[in-house]
C-alpha cells in the first residue's frame, strides 16, 4: 500500500527520541505522499508535536531514519525549510508587533510569501492586522500563524492543530482553503484532534500512541478492518446468514410484519450478507459503520498495533 | 469599610503564594543588600583602623566633587561608619532603588502578565489582593533588609546608634522606590515596560542628585537619593529623610491602589494604539528582528550612558578647580589631571550600560525560545547559523555604539567647559580602549546563551562584577586574580594605566572562539520549544 520512495515527501522510519528517561519517540512510522492531505493523530502527549519538530530539525533524534523531500531534516534544515510552511499549536507571537508585522516578519524569512494572497487570506479570515499581538485571543494568534503560512507558495504545510481555537465558521474557511491547497497539488500534513475535520479533508491518516504508529492508510481502510453492524426486518428468514464467514452476532426477533435481524460483519463478509438479507426482501435496512469517533477511541485507548488497522504499523505494502 | 476588606479578601493566601514561587529573589534581594553593606563595612573597618588615615580620606576623597558626585554626599567621614556609608554610595544608591522596582514589578505586573493573576483572582480573591500581597512582600523584605543590615553593621562594630540609623535608612530607601515600581506595575501593561520606566527614573534621581552634589548646590530635597545621605547615619542623624520617604511611600502606594480598583484586569493605564497593517521588508531579516525587539532597550541604554557621560562631562570643571586650589590632590589619587579622575568613574558607568546591552540583547532569546517563537522562525529557511550571528551582530554592535555614544557624550561636555580639545580625545580614547571588552562580553553572553537559558544569569553577574571591580576593589581589598575576571581591569584603568595591547588582542581573540563556540553548541543542540 506504501508509496514508492520517489512520491513520499515525508519517510520517517523508526523514529526514537528520549527526553532523559522519557521515550517521547518509540520507533515511530510515518509516510506522506506527494499531493495527498494526511491526517496525523493520537491522544495528548502521544508525540504528535515531537515527530513534527524533528521533521523541522529543532530536535535531534536518537534513533531512527526520517528524511523530508529526500532531505535530512537536521543537516538540512535550512533547504528543506525553504519548501514548507509551519503552523505550530500553541502559536505565541511577538506581544508588541501587530498582526500584520507578525505575519510580514515570518513572511519575509520564508522568502516565498506571496502578498496579494496574503491580503486576501486576512480578509478571508477576517483578522484585523492593525492589532498588536498581546490584544490578540487564542483563535487570533492562530489565524495570524495560518495567514502567514498559508500565503507562502511551498510544497509542504506543516500544522500542528491548526484550528485550535477558531469559531466554526473560521474553521470552515480554514477547511475550504487547504481543500484549495490541495487541489493545486500541495501536500499538507495535518495533525488534529477535530474529527470532522480530518474526514472532510485527509485522503490518509497515520494514527499513533505512545510514540508509536498504531495504524495508518486511508479512512475507508481503516474502517474495512472493523466490524459493521447491519440490521434488517424481512419478509421472511434469509438463508444462509449463519454460513456465511465473518458473520457474528447474529440475532432474529419474531415481528409483526416478519423477522427482525441483526448481525455484524466484517469488511470482507459484508456484500455476501447484505446479498443474503436483501434477498429476503427487506422492508427496511441500515447498514452502519463504526463512527470515527468509534474508531479512535478504539485506537486511542487499548488497542495493540494491527488490531482493526488496514496494515500493520511500517509494513512493506 | 466592607467593601475594603472584601477588596482586599485572598491577600493573605496571595502573601504566602509569592513568597513560596518567588522566595529566591526575595532572599536574593535582602541578602545581597545587607551582604554587600556588611561587606565595605569589614573592609573599610581593616583599612582605615587609625584616625590619621580617615581624616586624610576625609580631606581627599571626601572633599572631590567627582566622589561627592558618584557616592553623594558625605558625613562623619572620619568615622569607619562614615566611610562604609559614602563607599556603599554609588552602587548602593543604584543597585538598591533598581532590586526594588525589580522586586515589586516581579510579584504585580509580572504574575498578571503571565496570566496567573487572572486565574486567582475568579476565585475569592479581592481587586485589590494582588496589590496588597505585593506591598507584603515589599514590607518583608525591607524589613529583613534592615534587620540584617543592622546585625551585620552591628556586628563588624559600627556604633549602634549610627548602624540602625543606617539600617533604616536603606530600607525607607527600598521602600520608597519599591512603591514607585507597585505604581509603574498598574500603569504599564507589560512588566519590560516597568522595568524601563524604572530604570529611567532611577537613573534620573541619581543624575539629578550627582548634578546637585558635584556642584554643591543647596538642594538636596530635590532627589530621593540625596534624601539618602542626608539620614547622616553616622554624624548627627536626621529625621526628616525618614518622614519623606515614608509619606511618599503612602502616596504612592495609595495611587497604586486607586489605580488597581478602577482599571481592566490585564490592561494598564496606557492605552496600545493600533499599528501598522504590514511589516517592513527588513523584518523579515535576522538582523531586522534581532534590531526591531531590542530597539526599545538600545535606545534606553543609550540614553542612559549619554546622560551619564553628559552630566559628568559637567562635573570636570568641578574637579579642575578643586585641583588649581590644591594640586596635591592629584597625587593623592594618582591621576595626571582632575578630569581624568571623572573620566575614569564615568568609562565605568559608561561601559555598564554597554555591557548591560549585550547581555539584555541576548537574554532576549530566552524568551523567543522558550515561547516557541525562535522555533516559528528557524522552521522558515533562515538557518540557526545566521540568525544567531545576524541578531549577535546587532547586539555587539549596538553594545559598542552605547560606549562610544556615551563617551562622546562625556568627551564634548568635558570639551565645553574646560575649553580643552584633550578632554575629548582622552574620552574617546578610553572609549575605543573598552570598546574590546564590551565586545568580549557580548561574546561571553552568547556562548552563556547557547548554553541554555539557566546560564544567562551569569550574563548579569559578569556586568555586576564588572561594576564591583570598577567602584570597590580598593575598597573591597579584592585578589588581583579576582579583579581579572572584569575584562575592563585586564586591559587597565583607562586613562590612568597605558591600554595594555596584549590584553586587548587576547581578549580579541577570546571573544572570536567564543563566539565561535556559541554557533556550534547552537547549531547542535534541540530547541526549547516551538
Amino acid at each position: 500500500m506504501r508509496k514508492s520512495l520517489s512520491e513520499n515527501l515525508v519517510q520517517a522510519q523508526g523514529l526514537v527520541k528520549t527526553f532523559g528517561a522519557f521515550r517521547a519517540l518509540d520507533g515511530l512510522d510515518l509516510h506522506v505522499a506527494e499531493g495527498e492531505v494526511h491526517g496525523f493523530l493520537g491522544p495528548n502527549g502521544s508525540g504528535k508535536s515531537t515527530t513534527i519538530r524533528a521533521l523541522l530539525g529543532q530536535l535531534r533524534l536518537n534513533e531512527g531514519q526520517a528524511d523530508v523531500f529526500g532531505l535530512h531534516p537536521w543537516r538540512d534544515s535550512v533547504e528543506i525549510h525553504g519548501r514548507l510552511a509551519y503552523v505550530p499549536g500553541d502559536t505565541s507571537l511577538w506581544p508588541g508587533l501587530t498582526g500584520g508585522e507578525c505575519i510580514d516578519l515570518l513572511g519575509g524569512f520564508q522568502g516565498s510569501m506571496d502578498s496579494q494572497r496574503r491580503d486576501e487570506l486576512v480578509e478571508r479570515f477576517e483578522l484585523d492586522p492593525t492589532k498588536r499581538a498581546r490584544a490578540y485571543s487564542k483563535g487570533n494568534r492562530q489565524k495570524v500563524a495560518l495567514v502567514a503560512a498559508l500565503s507562502c507558495d511551498v510544497e509542504l504545510f506543516i500544522l500542528d492543530e491548526p484550528t485550535s481555537g477558531l469559531d466554526p465558521l473560521m474553521e470552515s474557511v480554514f477547511q475550504k482553503v487547504i481543500a484549495e491547497l490541495n487541489r493545486e497539488g500541495r501536500t499538507v500534513l495535518l495533525s488534529s484532534h477535530i474529527l470532522a475535520e480530518v474526514e472532510a479533508l485527509c485522503d490518509r491518516v497515520t494514527i499513533i500512541r505512545s510514540g508509536t504508529t498504531v495504524s495508518t492508510g486511508t479512512l475507508e481502510e481503516l474502517r474495512s478492518g472493523t466490524l459493521t453492524t447491519v440490521e434488517a426486518t424481512t419478509g421472511h428468514r434469509p438463508a444462509g446468514l449463519e454460513g456465511i464467514d465473518g458473520v457474528t452476532d447474529l440475532q432474529y426477533e419474531d415481528h409483526p410484519h416478519g423477522v427482525r435481524i441483526r448481525l455484524v460483519a466484517t469488511h470482507a463478509a459484508m456484500p455476501q450478507a447484505v446479498a443474503a438479507v436483501t434477498a429476503a426482501e427487506p422492508t427496511d435496512l441500515v447498514v452502519r459503520p463504526p463512527s470515527l469517533e468509534q474508531l479512535f477511541l478504539e485506537h486511542y485507548q487499548e488497542s495493540g498495533p494491527g488490531v482493526g488497522a488496514a496494515e500493520p504499523a511500517g509494513g512493506e505494502s | 469599610m466592607s467593601r475594603i476588606s472584601s477588596q482586599l479578601a485572598g491577600t493573605l493566601g496571595l502573601f504566602r503564594l509569592g513568597l513560596r514561587s518567588g522566595w529566591l529573589g526575595v532572599a536574593g534581594t535582602i541578602l545581597l543588600v545587607a551582604g554587600l553593606i556588611t561587606a565595605v563595612a569589614i573592609s573599610i573597618d581593616s583599612l582605615f583602623s587609625n584616625l590619621a588615615e580617615r581624616q586624610q580620606y576625609e580631606a581627599t576623597l571626601g572633599e572631590s566633587p567627582a566622589s561627592q558626585a558618584f557616592n553623594g554626599r558625605g558625613y562623619g567621614l572620619d568615622t569607619i561608619g562614615g566611610i562604609t556609608a559614602y563607599e556603599v554610595g554609588f552602587l548602593g544608591q543604584l543597585l538598591f532603588p533598581l532590586l526594588a522596582v525589580h522586586l515589586a514589578l516581579r510579584h504585580t505586573r509580572r504574575e498578571e502578565e503571565a496570566g496567573r493573576t487572572e486565574l486567582v483572582t475568579a476565585t475569592r480573591v479581592g481587586r485589590l489582593g494582588p496589590l496588597a500581597a505585593g506591598l507584603l512582600i515589599v514590607l518583608f523584605t525591607v524589613t529583613a533588609i534592615g534587620i540584617l543590615t543592622f546585625a551585620g553593621t552591628a556586628s563588624v562594630g559600627l556604633p549602634l546608634a549610627g548602624a540602625g540609623w543606617y539600617s533604616v535608612g536603606t530600607a525607607a530607601l527600598m521602600l520608597f522606590f519599591a512603591s514607585l515600581g507597585l505604581v509603574l506595575g498598574q500603569v504599564a501593561q507589560s512588566a519590560r515596560t516597568g522595568y524601563l520606566a524604572g530604570l529611567a527614573a532611577v537613573t534620573a534621581a541619581f543624575l539629578i542628585r550627582a548634578l546637585i552634589d558635584g556642584s554643591g548646590w543647596d538642594a538636596v530635597w530635590a532627589s530621593p537619593l540625596g534624601w539618602f545621605a542626608e539620614f547622616r547615619p553616622f554624624g548627627e542623624p536626621q529625621v526628616w529623610p525618614l518622614a519623606a520617604f515614608l509619606v511618599s511611600a503612602v502616596v504612592l502606594v495609595a495611587g497604586a491602589g486607586a489605580i488597581a480598583v478602577r482599571r481592566d484586569l490585564g490592561a494598564g493605564i496606557l492605552a496600545t494604539p493600533a499599528g501598522p497593517e504590514r511589516g517592513r521588508a527588513s523584518l523579515g531579516t535576522a538582523m531586522g528582528l534581532s534590531w526591531r525587539l531590542n530597539r526599545t532597550a538600545i535606545l534606553a541604554w543609550s540614553v542612559t550612558a549619554i546622560l551619564w557621560g553628559g552630566v559628568f562631562g559637567i562635573l570636570t570643571q568641578e574637579m579642575a578647580e578643586l585641583v588649581e586650589a590644591d594640586p596635591t590632590v592629584l597625587e593623592a589619587l594618582g591621576v595626571d589631571s582632575g578630569s581624568d579622575v571623572v573620566t575614569s568613574l564615568a568609562v565605568v558607568v559608561i561601559c555598564l550600560a554597554a555591557t548591560a546591552t549585550a547581555v539584555q540583547g541576548m537574554g532576549r532569546l530566552i524568551s523567543e525560545e522558550s515561547s516557541g517563537r525562535l522555533g516559528t522562525v528557524l522552521a522558515t529557511r533562515i538557518s540557526r547559523k545566521r540568525l544567531w550571528l545576524g541578531w549577535w551582530a546587532v547586539v555587539g554592535a549596538s553594545a559598542v555604539a552605547v560606549q562610544l555614544l556615551g563617551c562622546m557624550a562625556l568627551g564634548l561636555v568635558s570639551w565645553a567647559v574646560l575649553s580643552e580639545s584633550a578632554a575629548f580625545s582622552t574620552a574617546m580614547e578610553v572609549g575605543f580602549g573598552y570598546a574590546v571588552p564590551v565586545v568580549f562580553v557580548a561574546a561571553m553572553a552568547a556562548l552563556l546563551r547557547s548554553i541554555g537559558s539557566r546560564w544567562s544569569v551569569l550574563g548579569w553577574l559578569l556586568v555586576g562584577w564588572i561594576a564591583t571591580v570598577g567602584f570597590l576593589a580598593e575598597t573591597l581589598q579584592l585578589p588581583e586574580w579576582a579583579r581579572g575576571i572584569s575584562p575592563l581591569h585586564l586591559v587597565g584603568q583607562l586613562p590612568q594605566d597605558e591600554l595594555n595591547v596584549a590584553a586587548v588582542l587576547s581578549l580579541a581573540a577570546a571573544g572570536g572562539a567564543l563566539l565561535v563556540l556559541s554557533v556550534g553548541l547552537m547549531s547542535r543542540r534541540d530547541l526549547a520549544a516551538g
